[in-house]
């Protein structure tokens, strides 16, 4: 359980580095076929568009997380390996992109396009619907963030709370911020 | 046998007082520090004797232990910070 919940510390980086690979291009895959775009290592979009764009925001994403991740590692500790900040961001956007099809699922996108075309027309049924797509995804994003933050605190060894909540705040800011660097 | 390090009643960290020459029985009395590596526990000690005994690589020593290199780097970094801090301050 341990290994799960932290694969940098635990698993060899070229093995690791392996499976971020093969996770990118399912993620494409997953993009290509669900019509889903990923906005930031956080957050994936109902969006059709074409395989190059597809390509280029998924890549995107993964170039804006890693090199900031990468370069607040470095500041943190200057013996943070790349491979490690990597390893760590792919590896973390796999839960996401693995439960994002669920988005694609009739049931829950015809409520989420009527909730969000007319919010005030919102029906009870549809919040529960709501309700019950938020419940299902939680645990998965919460799992992402997990990983992330124990992967990163093994490869930078970061250990005081200012840096802790410093994360926090780099990661919510690489979620938010990703899709206005590189206008694409 | 293991030497203690540690005083059992203050958990303060024990000097040496006294040494015997085991062939001819000659004491000397005083009060010395322990050098600093025996004033790690037995732990950190097998994990200085493993680094060397490994040539120095980290890399071999996270072989070893079926841990990850960033975790092996991470307690050589933990315990070069305690030694630093054990060890004698350099008057200059």
């Amino acid at each position: 359980m341990k290994k799960l919940l932290n694969p940098v510390a635990h698993f060899d980086e070229r093995k690791l580095l392996v499976v971020g690979l093969a996770s990118v291009v399912l993620n494409l895959a997953i993009g290509y076929f669900f019509d889903l775009r990923m906005v930031s290592v956080l957050k994936f979009a109902p969006v059709a568009t074409s395989f190059d764009r597809l390509v280029l925001f998924t890549l995107r994403a993964y170039l804006v997380a890693i090199a900031v991740f990468y370069l607040y590692g470095w500041l943190i500790n200057r013996k943070t390996r790349f491979l490690d900040v990597v390893n760590a961001v792919l590896i973390s956007t796999i839960p996401g992109m693995l439960v994002c099809p669920f988005q694609r699922i009739p049931f829950f996108s015809k409520t989420l396009e009527r909730m969000l075309e007319n919010p005030q027309e919102a029906v009870p049924s549809d919040m529960t619907i709501l309700m019950l797509f938020a419940v299902l995804m939680l645990p998965f994003v919460i799992y992402q963030i997990v990983l992330l933050f124990n992967d990163f605190k093994t490869a930078t060894h970061m250990k005081a709370w200012y840096h802790v909540f410093l994360f926090f705040v780099l990661l919510l800011s690489t979620a938010f911020f990703t899709p206005f660097i590189f206008k694409l | 046998m293991k030497l203690p390090i540690i005083c059992p009643s203050c958990e303060n960290i024990l000097k040496v007082s006294q040494m015997k020459c085991s062939r001819c029985d000659t004491s000397i009395s005083g009060n010395f520090d322990l050098p600093v590596l025996l004033r790690l526990n037995t732990e950190e000690q097998e994990f200085i004797l493993n680094f060397f005994l490994s040539s120095g690589s980290i890399k071999e020593m996270a072989r070893q232990a079926d841990i990850s290199y960033p975790t092996m780097r991470n307690k050589m970094d933990d315990l070069i910070e305690k030694v630093k801090k054990l060890q004698p301050h350099n008057p200059c």
